[in-house]
């Protein structure tokens, strides 16, 4: 196994297997879930004629992109039309590289899985992911029409003024847990509580504000079909296809955030961690060579919560107009969210001193 | 490994900085600096301060370039079609030359890369150790910026505001 035993074989190897598995796997049942969770909740059978259950209607999908004739509409910048969609899919990816979602054990020492076990991880994942907007900004203006460059500066707007809630909501989390590493954080969270119950204000004005990050309802007047058209309305084919992609891409990531901060990562319940699992069971987890598979499972389950409130909510509620967007954004959640910082100051003040 | 790592990253951000000002087109100028600003945040690392180079890429590339992008955007810029004088086309090939020159004499004669390579403590360039340096040693001036900071942004306010004020809507 000459795999194994190369550093840089390795490296590529599990950087290969688990970007593979977040866009083939994990985005291929978002979107199958996203079909079938508002066939639910609007009372119809959503997919059900390719394959069983209707399993292969992604990939039918997926046929019908690659095969679709790439427009290219005149006069519009070459270089940059043909580069924004690669901006959009390059951070949703690399900002992958940074998030551990799971536990294994390596020569006696806890090792979380992850691609790369970076110190300043949370901060590498926010600033990665924060450079998505550059495809808005340059997929609008590419393209040489109207729309989409008003398009794209509204959503360009609407995600770097909602990237200053999440960043103070973020920042609570890092001082509570003391550290920027998302393995600290989820030791800390084991230690003590998760987060989502010692800061849920946090959480909340987290969850608002990833909504509009990814352009999700009730924020996506980004390409809200009822709104002003897109940024990405002169796309087509595969291109569209992968603004499509990065879009949920970017869900997996910050859901995978939301949970690592918040909801206490692959530990397995509040209060109750594996080792008292263990302990109960009289069967040693946390030695198991089974560990890292109990872990990612447990992991995706709690991901799989998060997304499903992702869907829950865009079929759920109705479209913000885009003032009320903005009046929401820098009028009600970054004082907000100023105000749940410094009232995590204290309450972090207070516990030490205590 | 890591010096040959350097040579790349130092030889993209040059190249990245001379297409800046090379480029006629002003957002492809800003996506040129994009590029060297990544190339410097791969110095950063390589120099054992990861959390400089996450903040140089969260900083200026994902808040300072976005809005200089965004500026650029609504002005709608057009490509400069003026042709150069001769005195520029000469100074685009002097520079050509130049820059490469530079380059290997900052790693050949200053020696640049032993940086990448030297001896440091271990939590050297950590967010504990610069959170440490910041609000210990440098606290004055890490005060004062701020300072300085906010007054820039209260005369943001302040004069947008009187710009309202005088034509009231």
């Amino acid at each position: 196994m000459i795999f194994f035993q190369s550093d840089w074989l390795g490296a590529a190897l599990r950087i290969a297997v688990t970007t593979g598995t977040i866009f083939g796997v994990l985005v291929y049942f978002l979107v199958y879930a996203e079909r079938k969770v508002s066939a639910f909740i609007q009372d119809r059978v959503g997919p059900n004629r390719v394959g069983p259950l209707g399993l292969l209607q992604g990939l039918a999908d997926g046929v019908k992109f690659i095969f679709k004739e790439d427009l290219q509409p005149a006069n519009v910048s070459k270089f940059l039309y043909a580069f924004a969609p690669y901006a959009a899919v390059f951070p949703a990816i690399l900002a992958f590289a940074a998030v551990p979602y799971g536990l294994r054990e390596i020569d006696g020492k806890m090792v979380p899985v992850a691609i790369a076990n970076i110190n300043a991880g949370v901060l590498f994942t926010i600033s990665v992911s924060s450079l998505g907007v550059f495809s808005i900004i340059l997929a609008g203006w590419a393209s040489n029409s109207k729309y989409p460059i008003l398009g794209g500066l509204r959503a360009a707007a609407q995600v770097i003024s909602y990237e200053i809630p999440l960043g103070l909501s973020i920042m609570s989390v890092l001082l509570l847990a003391g550290t920027t590493d998302f393995y600290g954080i989820v030791q800390a969270q084991n230690e003590s509580v998760w987060f989502v119950f010692l800061c849920p204000l946090g959480f909340l004005l987290f969850l608002i504000s990833v909504f509009a990050e990814t352009n999700r309802l009730p924020f996506d007047m980004p390409e809200g079909e009822t709104e002003i058209i897109g940024f990405h309305s002169e796309y087509s084919s595969l291109k569209f296809a992968m603004f499509f992609m990065a879009e949920y891409a970017n869900m997996v990531t910050v859901s995978c955030v939301g949970v690592l901060l918040f909801l206490g990562g692959w530990e397995f319940l509040p209060g109750y961690s594996w080792q008292d699992l263990s302990l109960a069971i009289g069967l040693d987890l946390l030695n198991h060579p089974v560990l890292w598979f109990v872990t990612v499972v447990w992991f995706l389950t709690k991901l799989s919560f998060l997304l499903f409130l992702f869907i829950w909510v865009r079929w759920t509620l109705p479209r913000f107009r885009y003032d009320q967007l903005m009046r929401l954004g820098w009028k009600r959640l970054i004082p907000l969210s100023l105000f749940n910082l410094i009232l995590t100051m204290v309450v972090t003040v207070w516990m030490v001193w205590r | 490994m890591t010096s040959w790592l350097f040579y790349g990253f130092s030889a993209f951000a040059v190249a990245f900085a001379y297409l800046v000002i090379l480029l006629r087109n002003p957002i492809h100028s800003g996506l040129a600096l994009i590029g060297s600003f990544f190339c410097v945040s791969g110095l950063f690392v390589l120099m054992h301060a990861p959390f400089l180079g996450v903040i140089q890429i969260l900083i200026y590339t994902g808040a300072i370039l976005v809005l200089f992008l965004y500026v650029m955007m609504l002005l709608n810029l057009k490509e400069q079609q003026k042709e150069d004088r001769l005195w520029q086309t000469v100074a685009r090939y002097v520079a050509l030359l130049l820059i490469p020159l530079g380059w290997m004499f900052s790693l050949k004669v200053l020696n640049f890369q032993r940086l990448v390579s030297r001896s440091l403590p271990e939590d050297f360039g950590s967010v504990h150790s610069v959170g440490q340096q910041l609000l210990g040693s440098y606290v004055l001036i890490f005060e004062v910026s701020s300072v300085v900071l906010l007054v820039a942004m209260i005369g943001v306010v302040v004069l947008t505001q009187k710009k309202s004020m005088e034509n009231p809507r």
